[in-house]
């Protein structure tokens, strides 16, 4: 026992010694790293030709885009639950043309699986310097792919083409966009002729028009109208406010010389599902933000109630299987956790909500049964396995 | 108190110190022996989990080829000693457990257990090969 009980405090009293000296070597290379000091007051603005991350964070919660294009194609892109998107494109016909699968792979890339019915298929990193994983990305792409081949492909401002075609001006071959969102919004965009008319007094608008129509669990809630034009954005929400709101290019001359970008398809049927989304939340309970800060717990609190946000890359102590088969499922979990706003203090409590829950059994499923998450198998839609 | 009772005690002491201990040396050596990427944890890094695993394996084989009765169930007790100092170390590390905390516990208990048990096997069967000669 004696011996026992001295070998033990060798070995802490080794390992104590060495740890300390090793904190104070980590701690000295960690201050070498540079810090980018902002002077106060100063206003960091991004790019305004960019979408920002109020427009992906709204995006996120697509989850079905239906593009019909001029020539009859139809392309349906669906997110998953944990944030893979899948494309199917049709002719008019109905036939197959190709499918289109984007999975997060780590922190920035996506790997695109591409499966053309009449051609050789293959996959490929995404630059995560161009691209962001939209729906509507995929659909212009899987459209794009589809109509110019897929061999000898280069990157040409965000999109794959093949080496020699012409850029593809996608937009203004869009017939109509469906945006089916979260808590049953769907936008249904049209491209329409105005004839002259004034939306508010002294603004006259003609012409070419991309509309969008908004319903709430089938029942209409609004439309929006881009007058293509004359670069007019008008917009109403019967249930939720009165009037007509008009933008036009002398509203944003002050600050932005006119609009900052061209709205397309896509940005007009999440700009009105934003609209009515922010003013239901303003009307429920005043303000779109949270209201105050999150108590900071103490480190005994913590121990009892853990938090961490879920944005450690691969697998949070389990690092050694980054490389594995299950780094997937990892990723998967994460991405699943940051949609659904959990963290390891929520990993079961089905009690308030099934999201994080959800998050869960897909990852303990994952990691036992295959190596990645079929969300399908999840919702009932019949999945292999 | 019993003997088995004090010999469960001492190996559950011992499975707790062989995985703190473990840990002490895998934070302080963290960049030289096992990599340094990601925190020190047993579970970050092959080496670390190797190192630790075989810590609690030659602990426990030792443990039961010195002393003590030659119940079967003698690793499961200091398995579950290297577990509790296990889950006190993922919640109070640095930055916390993570998001599958869980199921690095489970998976980590499952390791330790197997580590553990199979060591004293083996020190039991040394130690009954030696009393044997």
């Amino acid at each position: 026992m004696k011996t026992w009980v001295a070998v033990v405090a060798v070995f802490l009293g080794a390992g104590a010694w060495a740890g300390h000296r090793s904190s104070i070597v980590v701690k000295a290379e960690q201050r070498e790293r540079p810090v980018q000091i902002v002077p106060a007051g100063q206003k960091q603005v991004g790019s305004p030709g960019e979408k920002g991350a109020t427009y992906y964070a709204l995006e996120a919660q697509t989850t079905r885009l239906t593009t019909r294009f001029h020539d009859g194609h139809a392309a349906v892109t669906e997110r998953g639950l944990v944030g893979n998107v899948r494309t199917t494109l049709r002719d008019s016909s109905g036939n197959e043309r190709a499918t289109m699968r984007l999975n997060r792979i780590d922190g920035g890339h996506d790997m695109v699986n591409y499966e053309p019915n009449d051609g050789a298929p293959f996959q490929a990193f995404s630059d995560p310097n161009l691209v962001k994983p939209t729906l509507d990305w995929a659909t212009r792409q899987a459209y794009g792919l589809a109509k110019d081949g897929s061999d000898h492909l280069v990157w040409d401002a965000g999109t794959m083409r093949r080496r020699g075609a012409g850029r593809r001006d996608v937009e203004s071959e869009i017939d109509s966009v469906e945006t089916v969102w979260a808590n049953g919004l769907v936008a249904t965009l049209t491209r329409q002729t105005y004839s002259r008319r004034a939306v508010i007094p002294g603004r006259f608008v003609e012409g070419p028009a991309l509309v969008s129509e908004l319903t709430v669990h089938g029942a209409p809630a609004g439309t929006a109208v881009w007058f293509e034009k004359d670069q007019v954005f008008a917009y109403s929400l019967p249930v939720l406010m009165t009037g007509v709101v008009v933008i036009g290019p002398e509203h944003l001359k002050a600050k932005y010389g006119g609009w900052p970008f061209t709205p397309d398809t896509t940005w007009l049927n999440l700009q009105l599902i934003a609209a009515h989304h922010f003013k239901t939340l303003l009307a429920k309970q005043g303000t779109v933000a949270r209201a105050c800060e999150p108590p900071r717990p103490s480190r005994l609190a913590q121990f009892f109630l853990p938090t961490l946000n879920a944005n450690e890359v691969g697998c949070d102590d389990f690092h050694w299987l980054d490389g594995s088969i299950v780094r997937a499922c990892c990723d998967d979990h994460d991405r699943c956790y940051e949609k659904g706003g959990c963290d390891s203090s929520t990993w079961w409590q089905w009690w308030r909500s099934w999201t994080c829950d959800r998050c869960n059994i897909a990852v303990v499923g994952c990691f036992f049964a295959r190596g990645s998450t079929d969300d399908r198998c999840l919702r009932r839609l019949g999945c292999a396995g | 108190m019993t003997r088995t009772v004090l010999e469960r005690c001492v190996d559950f002491a011992i499975g707790m110190l062989t995985f703190a201990g473990a840990h002490a040396i895998e934070v302080a050596m963290w960049r030289p022996w096992f990599g340094g990427e990601h925190d020190p944890w047993f579970l970050n890094a092959g080496s670390a989990a190797g190192f630790t695993l075989g810590c609690v394996f030659v602990a426990s084989g030792v443990a039961s080829m010195r002393s003590g009765s030659a119940r079967p169930g003698r690793g499961v007790t200091l398995a579950l000693g290297a577990f509790a100092a296990m889950a006190v170390v993922l919640f109070l590390k640095e930055g916390g457990p993570g998001t599958i905390f869980p199921i690095v516990l489970a998976v980590g208990g499952v390791f330790l257990l197997i580590s553990s048990t199979l060591g004293a096997w083996i020190g039991r069967e040394v130690r009954g090969a030696v009393k044997g000669r």
